[in-house]
């Protein structure tokens, strides 16, 4: 798998990303909706890192805010490496799977992967964009256009299009959202190897708690909104992760972990 | 037949007022009023007299005689419309819409050729105002004078240079023609030479803006088509009630360019008093008003009474229809019985 | 002063630039104002010296002291068109809106209904003026009705593009609650529609002005065009200029605002509208191009029909307006037919040099406008006055400025076509590229990437419904401003031929002329609109059904 990785960012490492006192209010209505307190955060080079927590709790703005397409309210800051966001975008070193896939309607799965491509400032390899279309699924659809796949299968193919660039920072919002539960399990193994390792820092969004300890090293898990940070667990399973995995002790004591953390923040909402 | 039309009319009106009417509040409070000539009694009938362009002191003895009630003297409601680049002033007599319309005798000829049955039966203009104008430091004082330049002339207007060469004895290659509206400002600009535009119009406003201009009449070189001509249906002279209406508005008309000659310059005023919303600049209108005295009287007029026409102009006008290529024109478009009747007491009307 | 367009073009804004820091407010603003200083001080000099005397261009001065001299008259001229604009506006959009909801309540009357609404909107002036004036005698109707038909296409044109502009999963939403039609049009095709509405509205501002002052042509007795005409053949150049001048400004108050409303009203991202291609069922050529066929005759029968009608309707005399068989009678069976074939063959060809190249320039340059507004504010502030004014002005005012520095040739008449034309696709394009979907203007941030670029591979695309809306617009649009262009400049075409037939009351032959005009409008309509249904097929498959 490893012999996708060109010799651009062969030789470069993971980046550190670091957030200091992001906080991050929305204009509501009647008044301002705060919708992440303050939290500092460090994602460590390499690691790939899964969010978890109750819906509306900030999760996608937080990537959001990593990515730079929003702004942290004044005084915080993102550092990637040291650099803002806006530099590594401009490098074409970051991607983002978002909750829809935003396919372009107009362009077929090739040609949105292809694409990817182009605007990262590399050229367009036609066989890698086959290859990671067969990878996700889609061998033979690679002329269809978006309207012509199934929910799951514009999912699948965003993702390829956030793989084909192998990015050094890799933000994922629900990757898996649409796809089919069979599908979701065989993308949960096949694709890490893609991007963990030595060149790329991950960080994932997600609803299922299997799928956050199965594909992270490390969980984070928000609470409601305000969204803040209220339990950060190492997962500690060796990699590359298997099937069997998920039937291990001390995934399942992870799993139930998690989903009291999140029950009881559930709990306290309603009393609140 | 008349009353079909006016019915059919009026259901049309309904309907501009359904649609586009009907959100103004326009569009039919003021229906065209010629079609209401049903009889001849009552109190004053409502009839349209169509000018032959927008509103200036071109027409003065007309708003002199609307002014001074001369018209409803004579038992007559009279509307003025106005006329402008897309107004077809034949067609609207030829419709009903108008009773009388001031035209011109070409055009009327071309009109009978397209099937219309128009009579002429005066001429407020004794001499055509088609003039070519050109600046005072290099004016075109006679035909010759046109050999090698370039003449501004509008589409509509270049059978009536072609015909004014031919009498002249050259021939259209020697000119260049420039296609253009009436708009002085190629000339000033040096686009042409000379530009193909009325007496009483162009060089006025060279004049008032300063600049001194040559005006050549082609009247004074053989091309004199009749012109203001007052044109009426011949049904119109058929129909005894109409006949009468027609003698009234034309005696009525007379009596206010009577009025105009002794005071040209009232006439200008009442112009842009009357018509304040038409941009009229009283300096302009005044010598517009004296200017066109030149063309509109002569020994004729004197002698005869205004808007007389002769004869010889019409054999005269007959031939230049032959050089225009019109076709079908013989006497019987002019009527001068109607003239007869307004000066049966002297050259007074 | 802010073309539409804008909220979505910001958008992008959060690509990361950062806070652009607050560039200092009054210096900016003296700027400005320096600017216009410099432009003023240009134009008074050029026209005091260069061009002084030769009544081409009015002087700042000269046009300011004639304002103030005639504010009285002016101001009335002013109400009076601008009454008769708002009107005709008013009237004509709601007709639009009437009919694009006929349309889409009754699909199957699409086709019929476009061609009939495109073939009133091709009806040359020179032949309607006189028929409208007949028709209403005395009064504003032949204005208002004028401005109405000059904006009615306008609007219809972009809504239906905007009633298609659906995601399928809206449509799918009242079809689950077994709703039909009216439902989904209420709740979902209305709202969808809205930003391409607001288009047309905005396209229509300047062309409503204009159609009312073109009306006041057929014999008004008040208003600008009254006073312009005056202006015009009194060698008033800063007069005519002073009243174009207002005329711009009439129309750009008016475009403002109706911006500012659209801003107002539809401020949200469009989403992700996501339709199969080759919708279109493939049924054997045959039967599609029997289908096509059948449309054109039935729609060339209602003309034919309504033709006739009407005028008995109105008991127009036929010695003015001809009826079809008349028109038969001189293209076809009279003796002389092929004469006046072979007449109306050559000035059309003539008009077609002018109105093709005319019509390729202006989409052009609509195209290429919009493009530079939407990647730079600065541009479209500084140049949206111009392109307004040059909408709005009647093309006989600054006609003989065109000519004077273009000649009178096919080039300077093209560049009159074009500027006739590029006003419509400017603005329909500006919304066109404010369409690109939230989500994908996320996925080119994501890679940084330019503006430029953005524009290129996303904007362009999303653009394709709006800017193809623009371009059957255009279509006749161009031919009627070529015809307008012979008749004043060139001497030639059927612009000419129109013009000398009205003079020399050639009424069959000026009759004819309206139909071959016509005819070549609808053609061009044609041409344009397979070229689109291949374009969108890809681009915008959602276009291509209801």
């Amino acid at each position: 798998m490893t012999g996708v990785q060109t010799a651009r960012t062969a030789g470069r490492p993971a980046p550190e990303v670091l957030c200091t006192a992001v906080a991050k209010t929305f204009p509501g209505p009647a008044e301002p909706l705060p919708v992440l307190a303050s939290l500092d955060l460090t994602l460590e080079a390499g690691s790939v890192t899964a969010l978890v927590g109750p819906s509306g709790c900030g999760k996608s703005t937080l990537l959001r805010i990593i990515a730079g397409l929003e702004h942290p309210d004044a005084g915080g800051s993102v550092r990637i490496d040291g650099d803002d966001p806006l530099e590594v975008r401009r490098r074409g070193e970051l991607a983002i799977a978002f909750q829809d896939a935003s396919l372009l309607p107009w362009r077929t799965a090739a040609g949105n992967v292809a694409l990817a491509r182009r605007l990262a400032g590399q050229p367009v390899d036609h066989r890698k964009v086959a290859r990671l279309l067969g990878m996700v699924g889609l061998a033979g659809f690679e002329k269809a256009r978006p309207a012509q796949l199934s929910g799951g299968m514009r999912q699948r193919a965003a993702i390829a299009r956030c793989l084909v660039t192998e990015p050094r920072l890799l933000l994922l919002d629900e990757p898996f959202g649409a796809v089919d539960e069979l599908t979701r399990r065989r993308l949960n193994i096949e694709l890490p190897p893609l991007w963990s390792g030595a060149t790329t820092t991950t960080l994932l969004v997600t609803h299922s708690i299997p799928e956050a300890v199965l594909l992270a090293d490390r969980v984070l898990v928000m609470s409601a909104r305000p969204g803040s940070i209220v339990a950060d667990l190492p997962v500690g399973l060796e990699r590359p992760r298997r099937m069997q995995q998920l039937h291990s002790r001390r995934f399942t004591e992870l799993v139930d972990r998690i989903g009291t953390l999140l029950g009881v923040d559930e709990y306290a909402l309603g009393q609140g | 037949m008349v009353r079909s039309v006016v019915s059919r009319r009026t259901v049309l009106g309904g309907l501009g007022a359904l649609t586009v009417g009907g959100l103004v509040g326009c569009g039919n409070e003021a229906s065209p009023s010629g079609g209401s000539a049903s009889g001849t009694d009552g109190p004053a009938a409502a009839v349209t007299y169509q000018l032959s362009w927008t509103h200036s002191v071109q027409f003065g003895g007309t708003y002199l005689a609307q002014d001074r009630g001369l018209f409803r003297d004579l038992g007559l409601d009279v509307s003025l419309a106005a006329g402008g680049p897309n107004v077809a002033g034949d067609a609207n007599t030829v419709s009903g819409a108008a009773l009388m319309n001031v035209s011109v005798a070409d055009g009327v000829a071309r009109s009978n050729a397209e099937g219309a049955d128009l009579v002429i039966i005066g001429a407020q203009y004794q001499k055509s105002p088609v003039t070519i104008l050109s600046l005072a430091d290099a004016p075109l004082t006679s035909p010759q004078d046109l050999v090698g330049r370039k003449i501004g002339v509008a589409g509509t207007d270049t059978p009536g240079l072609e015909a004014f060469l031919a009498i002249n004895g050259l021939t259209q290659d020697q000119v260049e023609f420039v296609p253009s509206q009436y708009d002085p400002a190629v000339l000033t600009a040096g686009q042409v030479d000379g530009l193909y535009c009325f007496y009483n119009d162009l060089p006025v406003a060279l004049a008032v803006q300063g600049i001194e201009g040559h005006s050549m009449l082609l009247a004074d070189f053989g091309y004199d088509p009749m012109s203001q001509t007052y044109t009426v249906l011949r049904s119109s002279l058929q129909d005894e009630a109409r006949r009468d209406q027609v003698i009234r508005l034309l005696r009525g008309d007379a009596r206010g360019w009577q009025l105009y000659q002794d005071d040209p310059r009232a006439a200008a005023e009442l112009a842009v008093q009357a018509y304040p919303d038409a941009g009229l600049d009283l300096e302009t209108q005044q010598e517009q008003a004296t200017v066109q005295l030149d063309i509109m009287f002569s020994e004729a007029t004197e002698q005869f009474g205004f808007g007389w026409f002769t004869d010889d102009q019409v054999q005269e006008n007959l031939r230049l229809f032959e050089l225009l290529g019109i076709e079908g024109a013989t006497e019987q478009m002019w009527d001068r019985s109607i003239l007869d009747e307004v000066y049966r007491d002297g050259p007074t009307a | 002063m802010v073309l539409q367009g804008e909220q979505a073009v910001q958008a992008t804004g959060r690509d990361g630039d950062g806070p652009r820091p607050a560039r200092a407010r009054p210096a900016a603003a003296l700027r400005v104002l320096l600017g216009w200083v410099l432009v003023i001080g240009l134009w008074e000099l050029v026209g005091r010296t260069v061009l002084a005397d030769r009544h081409l261009i009015g002087v700042p001065s000269g046009i300011l002291g004639t304002l103030v001299e005639n504010a009285d008259v002016y101001g009335r001229g002013l109400w009076f068109t601008t009454r008769e604009a708002m009107i005709g506006y008013l009237a004509g959009n709601v007709a639009a809106v009437a009919l694009a909801l006929l349309v889409v309540l009754l699909p199957g009357l699409e086709r019929t209904v476009l061609r009939l609404a495109l073939v009133v909107y091709c009806l040359p002036l020179v032949a309607l003026g006189p028929l409208l004036r007949l028709a209403y005698g005395f009064g504003d109707g032949p204005q208002v009705t004028l401005a109405a038909l000059a904006v009615y296409y306008l609007t219809l044109v972009p809504l239906l593009v905007g009633m298609r502009a659906v995601p399928r999963s809206w449509l799918d939403l009242t079809a689950t609650y077994g709703r039909g039609r009216w439902t989904t049009l209420v709740t979902v095709r209305a709202r969808a529609a809205l930003p391409y509405l607001m288009a047309g509205l905005q396209a229509s501002v300047p062309a409503a002005f204009l159609g009312a002052l073109v009306g006041e042509f057929t014999g008004a007795e008040r208003g600008i065009g009254v006073l312009s005409i005056q202006a015009l053949r009194s060698l008033d150049t800063d007069g005519l200029w002073a009243l174009m001048i207002l005329s711009a400004v009439v129309s750009m108050i008016g475009y403002v605002l109706v911006s500012f409303i659209a801003r107002r009203l539809a401020p949200e991202q469009p989403t992700v509208l996501l339709a199969t291609p080759g919708a279109d069922p493939r049924r054997p050529a045959w039967r599609r191009w029997l289908v096509s066929a059948g449309g054109v005759a039935l729609t060339a029968a209602i003309v034919l029909l309504a033709w006739a009608g009407l005028f008995w309707l109105l008991d127009l005399n036929p010695y003015f307006a001809k009826r079809p068989w008349d028109v038969w009678e001189w293209l076809v069976s009279a003796p002389t037919a092929a004469e006046h074939r072979a007449e109306l063959f050559t000035a059309a060809s003539q008009t077609a040099l002018v109105a093709v190249p005319g019509y390729f320039a202006g989409l052009a340059l609509g195209v290429l406008l919009a493009a530079a507004f939407s990647l730079s504010a600065r541009v479209r502030r500084a140049l949206t006055p111009v392109a307004v004014a040059l909408r709005c002005v009647p093309i006989i005012a600054i006609a003989p400025l065109l000519v004077a520095a273009l000649g009178r040739g096919s080039f300077g008449t093209a560049v009159v076509v074009a500027l006739m034309t590029f006003f419509p696709t400017l603005v329909s394009c500006l919304y066109g590229l404010g369409r690109l979907p939230g989500q994908v203007a996320d996925v080119f941030a994501a890679y940084a990437t330019p503006r430029t670029r953005v524009l290129v591979l996303g904007r362009l695309p999303a653009m394709a419904p709006a800017f193809f809306a623009a371009a059957r617009i255009a279509a006749p649009t161009a031919l009627l401003a070529a015809t307008v262009a012979e008749w004043l400049a060139t001497g030639t075409g059927l612009g000419n031929m129109m013009a000398v037939d009205a003079a020399t009351s050639r009424y069959t032959s000026l009759w004819s002329t309206v139909v071959v005009v016509t005819l070549m409008a609808l053609a061009g309509y044609a041409l344009v609109e397979a070229v689109e249904r291949r374009v969108l097929a890809v681009v915008a498959p959602e276009q291509s059904r209801w």
